[in-house]
């Protein structure tokens, strides 16, 4: 595990990542000097009925076995929550987002695989499935097969390395980062705590935090905490009006988390449009990957260990 | 004035004989001489941002645990981080576009961890009063020194940090002993946040000396209405400015204070910043409001009804 640092120090009480203000310069622009940047995820998940997560998570199987009805509900997501939700992106021109897949929901996924894995899009491997927790609970080997495997599943899949992670409900083990680094990983969307891409510390690996985080997710604000979806997605639109205007440093990015089975039901998909189409008629908005921000993160490291 | 004797080993305490006095103040009453704010000011106004620090691997409580998750919880370990990496930067923002100078709820931690986030507050001259040392340090479990040691040192080192006295406190994490009301009468500070039963200040009883309670307002509180109870950025846009009008009309008979308590890794989401400056302007648009600080609340309700009884 990363070294849990004396009280007494300034900084972080860990070694995981560094301090960084939203207020410091970029140092990278995006296309057209947007000054916006929507950092779209879906999440693809299997969840297996007769499996429960080591502890509970939000979205989980919580009703008694064999627990159907939840579990039936969550296969929307690789059907007819996905379909809409991937029309809508095609409809508005292949808008690029990253997907995160669970290995154990590929299966389900191969008449869709040309869409997923359009080449605007970022395939991120979502372990192995949604009650599969990372944890202190998962003997260091038996998460690395876990990880490993779930690489080698997902790459194939996708026809292209796929070196991005994140966890199941964003879960880790105190060996969760260095096994991703020491298995090939290079970003992990694990982390809540910034909007922007940023290098993570494990064990002298190249690992970046990427920004995918559970607080802006419609799993926590609609499934969860019960707001509607036109509530849920207009905030977005009037974030971004006050982030345009702000005096923070370009680009700005709004990283949103979707999950079919929450966002592509017949009564949420509309609001998700409508949402899409508010975002693309501002002007300073381009859609952006997971990839485009680590690109632009290092290409900002590269200038400014030029200069 | 009954003393209840709680249960106190069951909820981890390890001291037997203490004892609560409850409840801590006398009995409101309706017929109580009406508060006048400066200027005539109808409400007075005061915001309260969250400034913390939250440990990836706290010392344990012996009631509470600080994650739900083992650990590393990484998710709400890194949810919290979020604040100090870019939510108070759009907070700070805001609360410039608008004039707004207020209290600042410190964990006194970042003094050490982070001081370049608590001197952008100093600078701007905000008051900075007591809210423990880390947020997942609780006062559940304490025995009475420590607890004394511990509410002493915070307060200490945020005084040597700002170079005034911390001069009030709001426990961290909202946990609390049944000593915690006496340590703060024993320190000599002059107000409470931790009491959530009016609009107005009130003295606490006179065993608690001269503490007043000052209006925190968990109604408004970010935590309790965006995360605790899930409300949209509309719906708590709506409450603030209902509860805001509402207390903003009865102030026309008698003083009201409106705080607004906040978590800048909460409301500095992209998703809700919007919303704080939507609340501020709406106090902008008011007239008879004193934007105003804890401290100042306290001095003007003590001036007001002279000594304690």
């Amino acid at each position: 595990m990363n070294r849990i640092l004396h009280p007494g120090l300034a900084g972080y009480d860990h070694d995981i990542f560094s301090f960084r203000k939203a207020t410091e310069p970029r140092g990278w622009s995006l296309p057209e000097d947007a000054r916006i940047g929507i950092c779209l995820t879906i999440v693809l998940q299997h969840f297996p009925i007769s499996e429960k997560p080591a502890y509970p998570v939000p979205g989980m199987l919580a009703r008694p076995w064999p627990d159907i009805g939840s579990a039936t509900q969550r296969r929307v997501g690789l059907h007819e929550g996905l379909w809409r939700m991937l029309d809508a992106l095609e409809a508005r021109g292949g808008l690029p987002v990253n997907f995160v897949i669970e290995a154990d929901a590929l299966p389900m996924l191969d008449e869709l695989r040309p869409q997923i894995t359009a080449p605007q899009n970022c395939i991120f491997a979502g372990g192995r499935n949604a009650a599969l927790l990372h944890g202190p609970h998962l003997a260091e080997a038996e998460e690395a097969a876990v990880i490993a495997g779930v690489a080698t599943e997902l790459s194939d899949f996708a026809g292209r390395p796929v070196t991005g992670w994140r966890s199941p409900s964003n879960a880790q083990s105190p060996a969760t980062l260095r096994l991703l680094a020491e298995a090939g990983f290079t970003a992990c969307g694990d982390f809540n705590n910034d909007d922007r891409a940023y290098p993570l510390h494990a064990a002298g690996h190249a690992l970046w935090s990427v920004p995918m985080p559970h607080t802006v997710s419609d799993l926590h604000n609609i499934e969860v905490s019960r707001q509607s979806a036109a509530h849920y997605f207009e905030a977005f639109s009037a974030g971004a009006g006050w982030l345009a205007a702000s005096q923070e440093p370009g680009p700005v990015i709004i990283p949103i988390v979707l999950h079919p089975w929450i966002t592509g039901t017949p009564h949420r998909i509309g609001a998700f449009e409508a949402a899409l189409d508010s975002l693309m008629a501002r002007g300073d908005t381009r859609f952006v990957t997971a990839a485009d921000l680590v690109a632009g993160e290092m290409a900002a490291t590269s200038t400014a260990r030029d200069m | 004035m009954p003393r209840w004797p709680f249960d106190l080993k069951k909820q981890g305490n390890t001291c037997m004989t203490d004892t609560l006095d409850w409840p801590l103040s006398p009995w409101p009453r309706r017929d109580a001489a009406p508060l006048r704010w400066p200027d005539a000011a109808r409400v007075a106004f005061w915001v309260a941002p969250n400034i913390e620090f939250y440990e990836l691997v706290p010392p344990s409580n012996p009631v509470r645990a600080a994650w739900p998750r083992p650990t590393p919880d990484i998710l709400n370990v890194s949810a919290r981080d979020y604040g100090n990496r870019v939510g108070v930067w759009r907070c700070l923002e805001v609360f410039d576009a608008h004039g707004i100078r207020g209290s600042v709820s410190l964990n006194s931690a970042m003094c050490r961890h982070f001081p370049e986030v608590v001197a952008e507050f100093t600078r701007r001259d905000w008051e900075l009063f007591c809210h423990g040392d880390y947020n997942t340090r609780y006062l559940f479990g304490r025995s009475r020194d420590e607890e004394k040691t511990l509410i002493a040192d915070a307060c200490a080192e945020i005084a040597a940090f700002s170079g005034r006295p911390v001069r009030g406190m709001l426990a961290p994490a909202l946990t609390y002993t049944a000593n915690t009301f006496d340590i703060m009468a024993e320190l000599g500070l002059s107000y409470t946040l931790d009491l959530f039963d009016r609009d107005v200040p009130y003295r606490l009883s006179s065993r608690y000396g001269d503490l007043v309670s000052v209006p925190y307002q968990i109604e408004l509180n970010d935590f309790h209405a965006l995360t605790a109870q899930g409300m949209s950025g509309m719906l708590y846009l709506d409450k603030f400015r209902r509860h805001f009008d509402r207390l903003y009309a009865e102030g026309e008979h008698a003083g009201r204070v409106v705080g607004l308590p906040l978590h800048p890794y909460i409301i500095g989401l992209p998703q809700y910043i919007w919303v704080l400056d939507a609340m501020l302007a709406h106090v902008r648009q008011h007239d008879a409001v004193w934007i105003t600080t804890a401290d100042q609340i306290a001095d003007c309700f003590k001036a007001q009804t002279g000594e304690a009884a």
